[in-house]
């Protein structure tokens, strides 16, 4: 019982550690200079020469868009409704230089505007006298300011552009300027007494107190990005059971963020990632794990040079090392893309490297006793140094879906040309002869319907019986003799059960393959009709592409001779009752030649392989979605596959989702 | 063994669901508010923008006009309409809901009823730390014509032509949206090559860009479908994904482009269809990279290992 109690404490923490807490790291800001509260005033204020109304509407500048800072007895993060509250001598310094002071401040962070009530006077940035009045109200996006200013009696005013000098008297305003939200009830995110606001970007408390539930922990600071731009979500970690992001230092085009990590190799450990971004560019570096010795060093970059051409890079060093010290072994992979749009298509160059070793050669070596061969290595023979060089380069060609007529039906050309090449490993073997480089071209055609209704429905619920399909065939030509086909053909069939609310869906996959060599075929696929066998030395299984050496030959491919079918048939039910609650039940069943052969189970670094040919025969997923709270929802999965050796079962998901 | 532990976490889940729910959505302590906030109606829902309701007055009687305080000073009491009120000089203060005296004073934050007399001075101040309820159904047009008869200001009132781009515009400029909750469904078409086994995502600026905040539901081998709540005039950007920013969608030319753009409309539901033209991990002969021979069995003959799974 006490188990489950404390099962449910490190659940609590860990929904709020996977809640992308941004536990402060950073120090905290000084004070702002200046920034200082004027003496309340007790009686009524002197009047104040009312300024001249303009004549003309200053445009927009934006020039206020600029991050701005509040300072509060209290201020207070609502991250359920996106709202900045501040109660207690506010002080808001725009970045313009005007300051403002009152009693209290709202900001809806995805409205992007501010009021402050109570109190309010208004410090101008040149000096000039100040102004009291009981609202002021910031729309950001609409760089307008509305201010209820008492002079010998209260007015309305409207700033245009950041001119205060020029008001706009008396000038109508949004029915909502001053509309104060009701956050009773609301869950507190974090306190704070010093706040920095980015309009349309991030938001940094520093200090802060996040609330965790049952305890209210300090932190130094607590960065929030909220950027529209997507950029500063790219990321260049691998995949880990668990995941806390901290960010703890960023800007407008930066972010710095702490992980916290778990997988079942590693355990618990720590990674960290570097964002540079733009609006049209994005630079990731990551290092992960930062504490065991085997790392990877991740480095994505991508750049829109125009409206119509991308480069995209990404670099990958995965290194044997204690701490960042000398490596044992290093491998390096390598991926450019580049995309360039034409006039109804499109054209991409793509190049993938893999580099066995990035080290130069050692001078320890020892002899391979099955081999012969000499093995040299850092440290221990484990790490042994390979020199191979794999590459594929492609150029490839691809159409704009194009409808036919007013058919309900849309095709896609694409064609490529491509070109393997390894230094030391030949690509494959044909009859003996080792091949190191492999040209092939690449011509295939799309054609598929949009949805077709079938049988319509009479009561007219729209619970009509929806067809869609689709066919595609493909042929590569390659510079050894032979070519391969691949046809795809898929339909599927969908009917609104209740509408909205209950989806059935069925789909039937065909796929085919054939390698063709003509008369070679069976000096390609020398193992077809052989079982029982055993690879003797060092090779890549023509079948799989795996490297092997004594591995027991999978016999239930012995029929295979380069021809395979899949078949894979899908029916799936959908339930969604309401947004916050979704149910799917789904069914898969795959009757596939060659047979499929169920493996054991690996685990290679942080990811589980089956050594598996071909995928199970059945596999049956439940799927229930509910959101809690706006931010937090539960998704449960579980998949269970079944008819394949009782190798690989369940397959659990479970994921609690914080989205801010 | 793993049906065991699957109760175990299930067990747990549902004390850690428990203890959420009894705690608030992010588990507040008792008694934790850090901004004494009114307490809310019992909707909870946003306000409507003028948050006041009035009286009109027959000739000659007096005329109550409710709302929320933005602020009490130098012989005027100020409402979230924006309107300011001359308090008499004998102005009388009670609690809204027995007449009686009361200790809460005119700040910013209280709802309060006025009472004016005839000049057009506020009499009576009636407060309440609760939304007081409308006295009656009266259009805006009424109660922004008692608000515009008795506020004081030194300005004669102007139109604005900056309002004019409100509700309907595609930028989100202009005023004039409520900022009530809208429930906005977003169907998107996806390409016809989308695997059906997998998932379609809509990430969005209000979810930190994460690749897997909102799954949608299917609706065919072709559409999917999700609904969300937003305040109207809030502009969402969002992207479609299917569970990655590899997988992310991409122009019909291949190329990331920008996210798109949803101004939120003053509607009680607002419709978003979409297409999507590529994926990012399909676009061109994606599956032709894997090396020179490729067969199902085959994908990535040199034993080169895939991209790195990334993690969102």
């Amino acid at each position: 019982m006490h188990l489950r109690y404390i099962v449910a404490l490190l659940m609590l923490v860990g929904l709020a550690f996977g809640a992308d807490m941004r536990i402060a790291l950073a120090q905290a800001q000084p004070a702002a200079p200046g920034v200082g509260v004027p003496p309340v005033a007790q009686t009524p204020p002197p009047a104040t020469p009312a300024p001249v109304p303009s004549q003309t509407a200053t445009p927009p500048t934006g020039r206020r868009l600029a991050a701005f800072r509040i300072t509060a007895d209290k201020i207070v993060f609502y991250s359920n409704r996106f709202v900045v509250g501040a109660d207690g001598n506010v002080n808001v310094k725009l970045g313009d230089g005007t300051r403002l002071r009152g009693n209290t401040f709202f900001m809806d962070l995805r409205l992007n505007r501010f009021v402050l009530a109570g109190n309010v006077r208004l410090f101008l940035n040149d000096g000039s006298p100040e102004i009291d009045g009981a609202a002021f109200s910031e729309y950001f996006d609409f760089d307008r300011a509305y201010f209820v200013p008492i002079t010998t009696e209260p007015d309305r005013w409207t700033f245009a552009a950041g001119n205060y000098k020029q008001p706009y008297l008396g000038r109508e305003m949004p029915g909502d300027t001053f509309f104060l939200p009701d956050l009773s009830g609301e869950a507190q995110f974090l306190t704070s007494r010093d706040a920095t606001i980015d309009p349309r970007e991030s938001v940094r408390f520093a200090p802060a107190r996040l609330n965790f539930g049952l305890a209210r922990i300090p932190f130094p600071t607590y960065f929030l990005e909220f950027s529209q731009n997507p950029n500063y979500a790219e990321n260049a970690l691998s995949g880990a059971f668990i995941d806390g992001p901290y960010d703890f230092a960023g800007g407008r085009n930066s972010l710095a963020t702490a992980h916290i990590r778990y997988d079942t190799v590693d355990k618990v450990f720590p990674a960290i990632e570097a964002h540079q971004f733009s609006d049209t560019s994005y630079f990731v570096g990551s290092i992960n794990p930062l504490t065991r010795p085997l790392k990877q060093y991740n480095f994505l970059a991508s750049d829109r040079l125009t409206n119509d051409l991308q480069v995209q890079l990404f670099l990958q060093q995965t290194a044997f090392q204690s701490g960042f010290g000398e490596r044992l072994s290093a491998t390096g992979y390598a991926t450019l893309q580049v995309t360039e749009g034409l006039p109804h298509s499109y054209l991409q160059f793509q190049d993938l490297s893999y580099y066995d070793s990035l080290l130069k050669r050692p001078q320890t070596f020892a002899l391979d006793t099955l081999t012969g061969q000499t093995v040299y290595y850092n440290g221990d023979p484990t790490h042994d140094w390979v020199p191979d060089h794999p590459t594929d380069l492609s150029l490839t060609w691809t159409g704009f879906r194009t409808r036919i007529g007013d058919l309900p039906l849309t095709y896609q050309l694409r064609s490529s040309y491509s070109v393997s090449t390894n230094t030391i490993t030949p690509l494959t073997t044909l009859n003996g002869a080792p091949i190191y480089q492999e040209w092939w071209k690449t011509f295939g055609a799309n054609l598929s319907t949009k949805p077709i209704v079938l049988l319509p429905d009479p009561s007219g619920r729209h619970r009509d019986l929806y067809f869609v399909g689709s066919f595609d065939k493909q042929r590569q030509y390659f510079s050894t003799p032979h070519h391969v086909d691949t046809t795809t053909t898929s339909v599927s069939l969908t009917k609104d059960i209740v509408p909205t609310k209950v989806t059935a869906f069925v789909s039937y996959t065909n796929q085919n393959i054939g390698d063709f060599y003509g008369p070679q075929q069976s000096i390609a696929y020398p193992y077809g009709g052989v079982t029982n066998a055993t690879y003797t030395s060092t090779t890549i299984n023509p079948i799989t592409g795996q490297l092997v050496n004594s591995v027991p030959f999978p016999s239930g491919y012995s029929a295979f001779d380069g021809f395979g079918t899949t078949r894979s048939f899908r029916e799936q039910l959908v339930f969604t009752p309401s947004p916050s609650f979704a149910f799917t039940a789904s069914m898969r069943e795959n009757h596939d030649f060659p047979t499929p052969i169920a493996g054991p189970t690996q685990v290679v670094g942080d990811t589980v392989l089956f050594e598996n040919f071909g995928v199970s025969p059945y596999e049956a997923d439940l799927d229930l979605r509910f959101r809690i709270s706006r931010i937090l929802s539960l998704d449960i999965g579980r998949s269970y596959f079944f008819g394949f050796g009782g190798y690989q079962r369940w397959s659990p998901q479970f994921s609690v989702q914080v989205l801010k | 063994m793993m049906d065991r532990s699957f109760r175990v976490a299930a067990t747990a889940l549902a004390l850690a669901a428990g203890l959420l729910a009894s705690a608030g959505s992010l588990g507040v302590p008792a008694g934790a508010a850090a901004i004494p906030t009114p307490e809310a109606p019992a909707s909870g829902q946003t306000p409507p923008p003028l948050s006041a309701t009035a009286t009109p007055a027959p000739a000659g009687t007096l005329v109550t006009f409710a709302g929320q305080i933005l602020d009490e000073r130098a012989g005027f009491v100020f409402f979230t309409s924006g309107d300011g009120f001359r308090l008499a000089p004998t102005v009388k203060i009670e609690d809204a809901w027995n007449g009686g005296p009361t200790t809460l004073q005119p700040v910013t934050r209280t709802y309060a009823r006025a009472t004016f007399d005839a000049s057009g001075n506020v009499i009576e101040l009636a407060l309440s730390i609760r939304k007081l309820p409308d006295d009656a159904t009266y259009d805006d047009a009424k109660v922004r014509a008692v608000g515009k008869a008795y506020r004081v200001a030194l300005s004669p009132q102007q139109p604005n032509p900056d309002l004019g781009g409100g509700p309907g515009s595609t930028d989100g400029q202009g005023g004039g949206f409520t900022g009530e909750n809208v429930r906005v469904v977003f169907v998107v078409e996806v390409p016809p090559k989308t695997p059906f086994g997998d998932q379609v995502y809509i990430a969005t600026d209000k979810s930190g860009w994460s690749a897997t905040a909102i799954r949608m539901d299917r609706v065919d081998s072709l559409h999917y479908r999700v609904s969300l709540d937003q305040p109207s005039g809030a502009k969402l950007y969002y992207k479609y994904t299917r569970g990655s920013w590899r997988s992310a969608e991409r122009g019909e030319n291949g190329i990331e482009g920008k996210p798109r753009l949803l101004v939120v409309q003053n509607l009680d539901v607002q419709t978003k269809r979409d297409t999507v033209a590529e994926w990012g991990d399909q676009n061109g002969n994606a599956p032709d990279l894997g090396g020179g021979v490729p067969t199902p069995f085959n994908p990535i003959p040199f034993n080169v290992p895939p991209p790195p799974p990334i993690k969102h």
